[in-house]
């Protein structure tokens, strides 16, 4: 027993050893950051697969561009029973989300950030309203978020940094909306991902939620000028945007929504940046118009991927409908 | 082949089907909640006409949706929760003068994904004479005991209770660990040593 207690007081090497990494040849010269070429009032594609883990009550995958994600939905299971929580007539809903340490492009830790606490926050809003929490009385249900993989580039890149005798703050990128643009994408594909995962835990559901995010843009030239305020008319509104903004353009604000497109109802508003003061009721409108957009384009494939799973299992079966009353015996074999 | 329909699809006006599993009402409309194919029963036609007759001289079939299920590896239902009145079997695992102990494992012949803890209180094990029930003479740690729910509880148990005639004891070992079999309503007799056992029996069917 004393033999298999880990060394604690040593940086222990790897038990099977490792071999050195073989990076590419750089002779191709710096990167570019590609730009998309697609319209801004189109999303990007969209993959996403339902039922692929097998442990746990429901799951599903998402791919968008970079963003790779994956979510397990555990439960209704009873509650744990040193919990302190009274009884729960309706199900308690619980959001989990972690980046993986290699998901953003500054390495994460293990331990959850105040970003993955925020997602997990914002997910749970956009999720609690549309689960029917009633019919599962004395019961929890977890949604467990893994980020493999996203644009994010950690907490680092909003962090201001003051330097002595400098009266100004200035931030690391001139981009300021560039970790709300990242996250937001993020956060928009796990509510997406999230409700394909509800869906296939058979977690019975008011309406789908599926997330859209929206990003308007001015030109770069009008954001430095005196009248930033009046830059209203050459606005650029992009729909599931890259963290690459467009030629020339400087973001204003971003918008982040969970919306149940068959009730026309938004379970979850997330707006950062600047918008307007003249006629700010107006632009707000509008970024939120284009991301309900947004969502509505994501609901097509939410609502096709939960299907190809019900349609996998039908076809597999075999199985007519189930038929109200009859049972039908079943054939024991291997 | 039936249509498949996601959550937020309207069904159909309330005034032409009975909802039933799987689906809820809003605005007037049935709506499916879950991810399945649709099941009308009495099964109708899809025609609007007939379903509006059928509507109209009769009780309207009931609409629900079902998700179908893989019955390879999905036998356990992972959904399922014990309700109020539904029966269940349940393993004892600990017994006090006032309560049994017990994890609930099978709902309504359906084996659930993680097992719930529910509690059969001394005065829940049989319907007549409830004074003179006493948990030592009715169950012990181990035995299967089919009983039905009477409340969701308090936080942690569901209250269980087995107050009729084909609920109690179905399996148990003796003390020496050999199976037994029921000989009447309150006794079970050991296979192997003959050596007679009080339990709350339930009637085999």
């Amino acid at each position: 027993m004393a033999a298999k207690a880990p060394d604690r007081r040593r940086n222990n090497p790897p038990s099977h050893g490792t071999t050195p990494p073989v990076f590419l040849s750089s002779s191709s010269g710096p990167v570019k950051p590609k730009q998309s070429s697609r319209p801004p009032d189109e999303i990007r594609k969209i993959f996403l697969r339902t039922g692929l883990i097998s442990s746990v009550t429901g799951s599903s995958f998402l791919e968008i561009a970079p963003l790779k994600l994956s979510v397990s939905v555990l439960g209704p299971r009873p509650l744990p029973r040193t919990s302190s929580t009274p009884f729960a007539a309706q199900a308690i809903l619980t959001t989990e989300v972690k980046f993986a340490p290699f998901a953003s492009t500054v390495r994460r830790g293990y331990i959850r950030d105040s970003s993955e606490r925020d997602l997990g926050s914002r997910l749970y809003q956009a999720l609690v309203g549309a689960i029917r929490r009633e019919l599962y009385p004395k019961s929890r249900i977890e949604v467990v978020v893994t980020i493999l993989d996203s644009e994010d580039e950690g907490d680092d890149v909003n962090t201001v940094y003051i330097e002595e005798g400098k009266t100004t703050v200035e931030t690391k990128f001139w981009d300021a909306g560039r970790s709300e643009r990242a996250l937001g994408v993020v956060l928009a594909g796990c509510i997406t991902a999230a409700s394909a995962a509800l869906a296939d835990a058979g977690i019975e559901m008011f309406d789908m939620v599926s997330g859209g995010v929206a990003t308007s843009f001015v030109d770069e030239v009008s954001l430095k000028g005196k009248d930033r305020g009046d830059a209203v008319s050459n606005k650029l509104y992009v729909r599931d945007p890259a963290i690459v903004p467009p030629e020339g353009k400087a973001p204003l604000a971003t918008c982040v929504l969970g919306y149940m497109a068959a009730r026309d109802e938004i379970s979850e508003l997330w707006i950062s940046g600047k918008v307007g003061t003249k006629n700010g009721t107006a632009e707000m409108d509008e970024l939120v118009d284009e991301a309900i957009a947004a969502a509505r384009s994501a609901r097509g494939v939410l609502n096709e991927a939960s299907k190809e799973r019900v349609k996998f299992i039908v076809d597999k079966s075999g199985t007519a409908p189930p038929t109200e009353g009859g049972t039908t015996d079943v054939e024991m074999s291997g | 082949m039936t249509s498949l329909v996601v959550p937020g699809q309207p069904l159909g006006p309330v005034s032409a089907y009975i909802p039933g599993p799987g689906v809820h009402i809003f605005n007037g409309q049935i709506v499916a909640s879950l991810v399945g194919q649709v099941v009308t029963s009495p099964q109708t036609s899809s025609t609007p006409s007939s379903a509006a007759t059928a509507a109209a001289t009769k009780i309207p079939p009931t609409i629900s949706v079902q998700k179908p299920v893989l019955t390879t590896d999905e036998e356990t239902n992972a959904t399922l929760l014990p309700e109020v009145s539904s029966t269940v079997l349940c393993r004892i695992t600990r017994i006090n003068a006032r309560q049994a102990t017990a994890s609930i494992f099978v709902v309504n012949n359906h084996i659930c994904g993680d097992e719930f803890q529910g509690v059969i209180r001394v005065q829940d094990v049989r319907l007549t004479e409830v004074d003179k029930v006493k948990i030592f003479n009715s169950f012990r740690p181990g035995d299967i005991v089919r009983a039905r729910v009477i409340s969701l509880g308090d936080q942690s148990n569901y209250y269980l209770s087995t107050a009729s005639n084909e609920l109690g004891v179905i399996m148990a070992d003796s003390e020496m660990g050999d199976p037994m079999y029921p000989i009447n309503w309150k006794e079970m007799k050991s296979t192997r040593t003959g050596v007679v056992e009080e339990r709350k029996v339930a009637k085999p069917f």
